[in-house]
């Protein structure tokens, strides 16, 4: 069956409009595992001088990459019926 | 309050979200918009609509979220506060409900016939305004015996013949004439035999050929036993005023004999007899009933749950086709993992019959992954993030 035979107008544009952003989980993931990196020393893909230096945390680092959409990560959605989905970062 | 200008802004507002948001949502936002006293501008439809928007999406669930979990303790501790306040509650009238925990425990565990089944039936037009034309029809529906209506019987076995005392009281009640008994005992094939009546309350049923007197015995059981009127299963009809209808409550429950009694609007009967709402009316129906009884039973102890949660239960309960019970494993049939499943009871045998067959553990659930200490597959363990580091 294909999705629009079962999907109705109201879940069809649910499922489109989370390709073009991330689940609550995702964010958390995401910011975290670069946020090790920096952490353990991996240089920022962006320029942090302008950034508030005080509260600046390898976490705010990965925060602000990933709002400027630098981070080369693609992430890997697997739904229940099999289907599998790549979602990368720099097009969101 | 709307002006005519403004309501035909809103509903073109309202058709742009149509893909978006779902249609009670918005038949909701319609229809309070309307009924507000202050007549409203463009600029405050605009701002409402917007706040409905953002509404609606604050409270979607993120993929990955735990919501089974999240339902089994939003039932579950409520749960807990009711168990030590009812067991049974004598409720309407005369009829004994099972309410609190013991009935929730009966809807989840779907059993075949609920403790105390019960049904309103509501009536059509012409009778549901009138007491004695729902009194007359209640009559109809109880299931009455011959034994019902009977004060004594005595046995001759000189003559062979068996002595029906009517309880004149009962009669009344039941709204059944002797003649009424005697046409229904005609009905049975028990021999040869002439009824005789000494007087108004007595019935002698002389037998001419019975050579026995276990036989005797027999057929006076089976006398007794024998139905006048009704339908099977309702024990006792109660009429009730509810609003300005009048509605029938039964002790015990009959969807499918209801059906096609007049004067009955059959779209309207309720039962609490989960197993015959699935049977007569499909498993839709039975979803909804399942929904709708533990919100009742929550409700009537004054516990405030989510109805999210109640319809999560239903839907999981029903969502094969037909009622599943969610007992001491889980979901019946549910639980596939074999490590799942030996965590929880009698592990050896469990392993040594998964090995015996070969199955394929796939590592999916909650429970499995923990044993082999790896991450589980919810919320951000769930999320498989790929590096492509070349791109840059």
């Amino acid at each position: 069956m294909s999705d629009s035979e079962y999907l109705t107008p109201l879940n069809k544009t649910f499922a489109e409009s989370w390709k073009t952003r991330l689940t609550l989980y995702e964010r958390a993931r995401v910011i975290s595992a670069r946020a090790l990196q920096l952490a353990m020393g991996a240089p920022p893909l962006i320029d942090i001088s302008g950034m508030d230096q005080k509260s600046l945390t390898s976490i705010a680092i990965a925060q602000e990459e990933l709002r400027r959409k630098v981070l080369p990560i693609t992430i890997r959605r697997r739904y229940p019926n099999g289907k599998v989905e790549l979602v990368s970062l720099r097009n969101l | 309050m709307l002006s005519e200008e403004m309501e035909k802004y809103l509903e073109e507002r309202i058709s742009q979200l149509r893909d978006q948001i779902p249609d009670t949502a918005l038949q909701k936002l319609k229809d309070s918009a309307k009924g507000y006293p202050v007549e409203l501008t463009k600029e405050e439809i605009d701002k409402i609509v917007e706040l409905v928007v953002e509404d609606y999406k604050n409270s979607l669930i993120n993929p990955g979220e735990a919501i089974g979990i999240v339902a089994a303790q939003s039932i579950g501790e409520p749960g807990t506060q009711m168990t030590l306040r009812t067991f049974h509650y004598a409720g309407v009238r005369e009829l004994n409900v099972t309410l609190g925990l013991p009935r929730l425990i009966e809807i989840v565990d779907a059993r075949k016939v609920p403790s105390t089944p019960m049904m309103t039936i509501y009536l059509e037009d012409e009778y549901k305004g009138s007491k004695e034309k729902a009194t007359e029809i209640a009559r109809k529906l109880e299931y009455t015996k011959v034994e019902n209506v009977v004060d004594y019987t005595n046995i001759d076995m000189a003559s062979m013949s068996i002595e029906i005392h009517f309880d004149g009281d009962m009669l009344r009640d039941k709204g059944v004439s002797i003649d009424d008994v005697e046409k229904a005992i005609k009905k049975l094939k028990i021999g040869e035999y002439t009824i005789d009546k000494p007087d108004e309350l007595t019935l002698v049923i002389t037998f001419s050929n019975l050579d026995n007197i276990t036989t005797l015995f027999k057929a006076r059981e089976r006398i007794l036993s024998t139905k006048i009127k009704g339908v099977k299963g309702i024990k006792r009809a109660i009429v009730k005023k509810s609003g300005d209808e009048y509605v029938i409550i039964t002790d015990g429950s009959n969807l499918e004999g209801i059906i096609g009694i007049k004067g009955i609007d059959f779209k309207r009967v309720e039962t609490n007899s989960l197993h015959e709402v699935e049977s007569v009316l499909g498993i839709e129906a039975a979803r909804e009933l399942i929904s709708r009884e533990i919100k009742k039973v929550l409700d009537d102890q004054g516990l405030d749950v989510d109805v999210r949660h109640i319809e999560l239960v239903s839907e999981i309960m029903t969502r094969t086709g037909e009622v599943r019970q969610i007992g001491r494993h889980g979901v019946t049939g549910e639980k596939t993992s074999v490590l799942a499943r030996a965590a929880f009871e009698v592990t050896v045998k469990h392993l040594l019959d998964a090995s015996a067959r070969g199955d394929v553990e796939e590592f999916k659930g909650v429970v499995e992954n923990i044993i082999i200490g790896q991450p589980i597959k919810l919320g951000t363990g769930m999320v498989e993030l790929l590096m492509t580091p070349t791109s840059r």
